[in-house]
């Protein structure tokens, strides 16, 4: 019944649409097709992830992405316990981030363990079918 | 330095501009169509992401490019990484509050060049449309339970305009059709159209009476950024700095209901504060050239009158007169304005920061006014319909 003194509302709309630019798109592309990928800046040669069509350190436009040795490693790791609604969750998840060496920054991703560490050796475990999202990596597995 | 009731240390000039293309869906994120601005504006200036002390970011709601912190988010192509760096808001009168913002940053001394960028991607609100996002800026308990839309309140604020001064729909739409033929000249313009003609706006679809499809800017994706920097380092920088004289800014009450709907009283208490920092005591001699904010052609008249530029339901006659054309006696909106440029709501009241810029400098293109420019207004409005951004430009 809706009371007087409250006014329950969800604020939403129905769907948004966007787009990853130029170089992401590419970097989604590689994704599908199996390849980890970074953007590499011309006048630094750094490498960096997330991709963009900037570098982030000196501003130059970034057009190529390099592949990347798709073996990271464990940086920092939690694992999750309960879900949005505080209850605990059937299966426990490992939540890790994950970097690559010679690249800046790296990638949030689960890892599929019993036993995490830090630092520890882990690979990309492919889903079949991939479109093109982050998620086409089902999880990272030790190596 | 005391100045006219206002203190501040430092003068501010702005020593170059950057901005995108204006399009209903661009490929580029919004932090990469932050940076494609920010760069811009950094060359024109000659200078690099080095030479930054200070970034002022301006973008209004988070709900369009469905990020929330959206400031946060754009600081990378911003260029604000490790730098003190802000964002700032207020609606669609935030691209002319992020210059506002950027020169307190100099004028106090406490940045010498500040990079200052405004940046919308409205089509990643998608569905229904771009307008739903604007369900929930209203007062929960009188008036959302309503679904009232922002084209119904302004199609009542153009009536009770159109009511109070006598102007036809003919007047108005003249303003719409001066801006999408003034667009053919501007780079980055989404809706140039070379022929429209009154005829073609009265026939346009009705949206919400007595608001037509082609009395309304598009939505739209861009950003646009400036650069400003102090005297000393401004005289070092160019040889033809652009100096800001005087910025002004007001919040009138959340509830519409509750103002002159004839007569936007934001506009002008934020004018009368640039206007007495500039020294300005007769904006309709003393202004060259004018920017006011025109997301409905209505109102492009109506910030005319707030500005001081006309009299009170005096705008229509003069943009009937021609008065208000590029060759005319007192341009307005010669970049285009939303009508004609587009409309990603921050950067487009940026992108008329630009256009005084460049028509200050004489750099405008085919869309550079007859007159000689010595002193040019932009000016933007927002939030609930009650925030008014004023700033004022010269040699």
């Amino acid at each position: 019944m809706r009371r007087i003194k409250h006014f329950p509302e969800v604020m939403e709309i129905e769907a948004y649409i966007y787009t990853a630019g130029p170089v992401g798109t590419k970097w989604l592309e590689a994704l599908r097709a199996g390849r980890l990928t970074a953007a590499r800046c011309p006048k630094c040669g750094r490498l960096f992830m997330p991709p963009k069509m900037f570098c982030p350190y000196d501003f130059e436009e970034v057009k190529e992405l390099r592949e990347v040795e798709p073996v990271g490693v464990v940086e920092t790791y939690t694992v999750v316990e309960r879900d949005f609604y505080g209850e605990p969750l059937r299966e426990r998840k490992v939540l890790a981030f994950i970097k690559f060496p010679g690249v800046e920054g790296g990638l949030i991703h689960y890892v599929k363990t019993d036993n995490p560490q830090m630092g520890m050796r882990v690979r990309p475990r492919w889903r079949a079918e991939r479109r093109g999202l982050v998620t086409d990596i089902e999880y990272f597995e030790e190596v | 330095m005391t100045n006219r009731n206002l203190n501040f240390k430092h003068r501010v000039a702005v020593v170059g501009a950057g901005l995108t293309l204006f399009r209903s869906r661009m490929l580029e994120t919004p932090q990469e169509l932050a940076w494609l601005a920010a760069k811009q504006a950094l060359d024109e200036a000659g200078l690099t992401l080095k030479d930054i002390d200070c970034v002022v970011i301006g973008s209004a709601p988070d709900a369009f490019d469905g990020v929330h912190m959206k400031g946060e988010y754009l600081a990378e192509g911003a260029g604000g990484i490790h730098k003190p760096t802000i964002r700032v808001f207020v609606g669609g009168a935030t691209g002319v509050f992020v210059p506002i913002a950027a020169w307190w940053h100099v004028a106090s001394g406490l940045c010498k060049r500040v990079l200052a960028v405004a940046e919308e991607k409205m089509s990643h609100a998608a569905k229904p449309h771009t307008q739903y996002v604007f369900r929930y800026i209203w007062d929960p308990v009188v008036e959302k339970p309503l679904n009232p839309n922002l084209i119904w309140i302004f199609a009542m604020e153009m009536h009770r305009y159109m009511h109070k001064c006598g102007v036809k729909k003919e007047d108005i739409a003249l303003v719409s059709v001066k801006n999408k033929r003034n667009a053919c000249g501007h780079p980055s313009a989404q809706l140039c159209m070379p022929n429209i003609t009154v005829d073609d706006v009265l026939k346009s679809e009705v949206l919400v009476w007595p608001v037509q499809l082609l009395d309304i800017s598009p939505t739209s994706d861009g950003a646009a950024a400036v650069v400003l920097a102090s005297e000393e380092e401004a005289r070092r920088i160019t040889d033809t700095p652009v100096w800001i004289k005087g910025i002004g800014w007001t919040l009138d009450t959340t509830h519409w209901t509750n103002r002159d709907l004839a007569y936007p009283e934001y506009v002008r208490r934020a004018a009368e504060m640039a206007y007495r920092m500039a020294g300005i005591d007769n904006p309709r001699k003393q202004i060259d050239v004018a920017e006011p904010y025109d997301p409905f052609d209505y109102k492009e008249l109506h910030h005319m009158e707030g500005l001081g530029l006309a009299k009170k339901c005096e705008a229509p006659i003069l943009t009937r007169e021609g008065v208000t054309q590029r060759d005319g006696d007192l341009p307005i909106n010669p970049s285009g304005g939303l009508l004609g440029v587009g409309n990603p709501i921050a950067a487009a009241g940026l992108m008329k920061v630009a256009e005084i810029f460049w028509q200050v400098r004489g750099e405008a293109g085919e869309r550079q006014v007859k007159k000689p420019v010595y002193t040019g207004l932009a000016q933007a409005w927002g939030d609930l319909m009650q925030a008014g951004t004023v700033i004022v430009m010269g040699i």
